[in-house]
């Protein structure tokens, strides 16, 4: 009998990370920081959320384009994970 | 006032959920195929280039990879495609309370009282920017027309079947082509010299209805785009008919207790699933499958309605001794329950059969609770030590059910089971 399994992707345009979040007393979500190759970046400053899906990571969910390190970057709450597309893997 | 329905169709869906989460894979012909070592080694999905190359969904991989060499084959990952379904429910949901679902893939939308084109081009373009796949969406005044409409341009099209333009698109294509006519249904209209739908349109109401009883009067409703069915709110449940399990043995059962093994199996999750709804059966109907694909269906009346993996089980093992001749061996097994009605209260045990169903109840009760706490496969029958490959957890695995169109669950007979 074919079971639920769940698999995971992976390939070098979508890295999943770490990430500490902020819930407001109304529910909303606010990440502050992540954690990538090592180091603890905060994000600056959030510019919009909406749900998106990323052809260049390979999947869907709310975006968050920050500005982390000075420059843009767009982080993905996919379920309870959240993703950003890793640069430098090629937009399909 | 005419209503607005929306049919939404993702194109290609397993495929392109696939291909969306593998860039790696995007380049080549890509399809959603079975397991081959437990005999599901079917095509489930394709993407355009696997079709292009006459890849079809449902046949064999082998008989695929012959004419598309360059294959790649992956397989399938439910509760990914669950996700994407329930995500394209929750858009449709922000327009409309009255959608419903069919499959996965497919919804219907009422959307009365808005412009459907806008809507539907609304749709087409908000699903590929939130999700990354392609719908096509057919816009008609009623269901059959509407999923008519999806149908007929994919991928990533909106198509509008009007009062104006019925007669030009929809009429001339082949019956095939109508909802739940199948090859049965297509062979004995050619056999009346129909071969369209414009010519079943132009039978009368009468003839068809004499030919094919109620049947008939839907197939006049669907050719002519009368068929009033409302879209069911996504909300709102429908009432079980009747409760079944079935499954493709990975090996073919070739003696008595292998079938006695899945047997036991498919009606735990029958039992689990009556009891989680309240109910109890008086019938039940067993459905086996020959090697050579052949079918034998038997059904029986039980005397005294169930909600009892045991009892189910040994109904159906009853109806199996009694009617399977073993000059083949057999490929799949269903039981399903039928004549279902609410469960009794607990009875005072006052006999010694009521008190052995009573401990039987007890015990099948407990294990619901210890399976839904700590696993289906932290406690089972001595008798799947036998062969645990038998051993299956149907109620959980493999949920993918599409509510038939027609709620009394009639069709046209598509090659059924004799």
């Amino acid at each position: 009998m074919q079971k639920l399994i769940a698999r995971e992707y992976l390939h070098a345009g979508k890295r999943y990370v770490e990430v500490l979040v902020r819930f407001s007393a109304a529910g909303e979500l606010r990440p502050l920081s992540l954690v990538h190759e090592g180091r603890v970046w905060e994000i600056e400053r959030i510019y919009s959320i909406k749900q998106r899906a990323s052809q260049r990571a390979g999947g869907c969910g709310l975006c968050y384009e920050c500005r982390i390190g000075e420059r843009r970057h767009r982080l993905f709450l996919e379920g309870s994970r959240w993703f950003i597309e890793a640069p430098g893997a090629a937009e399909a | 006032m005419e209503r607005t329905i929306l049919h939404v169709d993702m194109n290609a869906f397993y495929a392109s959920v696939e291909e969306l989460h593998r860039p790696e894979l995007r380049a080549f012909p890509l399809a959603v195929g079975g397991d081959e070592s437990r005999r599901h080694g079917i095509i489930l999905a394709k993407n355009e280039a696997a079709k292009a190359a006459g890849v079809r969904t449902g046949e064999a991989l082998w008989e695929a990879r012959e004419k598309c060499p360059d294959l790649r084959v992956v397989p399938p990952n439910f509760p990914l495609y669950l996700r994407y379904a329930e995500l394209s429910r929750r858009i449709y949901g922000e327009y409309t309370q009255k959608v419903e679902p069919f499959g996965l893939d497919e919804a219907w939308l009422d959307v009365t009282g808005s412009d459907g084109v806008a809507l539907a081009e609304t749709l087409r373009l908000r699903i590929k920017e939130e999700l990354g796949v392609s719908v096509s969406i057919g816009i008609s005044w009623c269901k059959v027309f509407a999923k008519l409409g999806s149908d007929l341009r994919k991928p990533d099209a909106c198509t509008l079947i009007s009062r104006e333009n019925y007669r030009s698109l929809v009429w001339p294509l082949p019956i095939s082509c109508l909802l739940y006519v199948g090859p049965a249904g297509t062979r004995k209209l050619r056999a009346l010299g129909v071969s369209t739908i414009g010519q079943l349109a132009a039978l009368p109401e009468r003839y068809l209805r004499q030919r094919f009883g109620k049947l008939g009067l839907m197939l006049h409703q669907f050719a002519n785009g009368s068929e009033r069915g409302a879209v069911s709110d996504y909300v709102a449940e429908t009432e079980a008919k009747s409760v079944g399990n079935s499954v493709t043995a990975a090996r073919d059962l070739c003696d008595p207790r292998a079938v006695k093994i899945v047997l036991y199996s498919l009606c735990e999750s029958v039992a689990a699933r009556l009891r989680e709804a309240g109910l109890a059966a008086r019938g039940v109907e067993l459905t086996v499958r020959r090697r050579d694909l052949s079918y034998l269906n038997a059904r029986c009346r039980l005397a005294r309605e169930t909600d009892l993996a045991a009892e189910l089980a040994e109904a159906g093992l009853k109806l199996f001794a009694e009617n399977y001749v073993w000059n083949d061996v057999v490929r799949a097994l269903g039981i399903r329950a039928t004549a279902l009605q609410p469960a009794l209260p607990f009875q005072q045990a006052f006999f010694h059969d009521e008190r052995r169903r009573r401990k039987l109840e007890r015990l099948e009760k407990t294990v619901d609770t210890l399976r839904g706490r700590y696993g289906f496969y932290s406690l089972g029958r001595a008798l799947m030590l036998c062969d645990p490959e038998g051993n299956i957890d149907a109620k959980h695995d493999h949920i993918i059910a599409p509510a038939g169109f027609l709620k009394s669950g009639a069709r046209m007979a598509e090659g059924a089971p004799q």
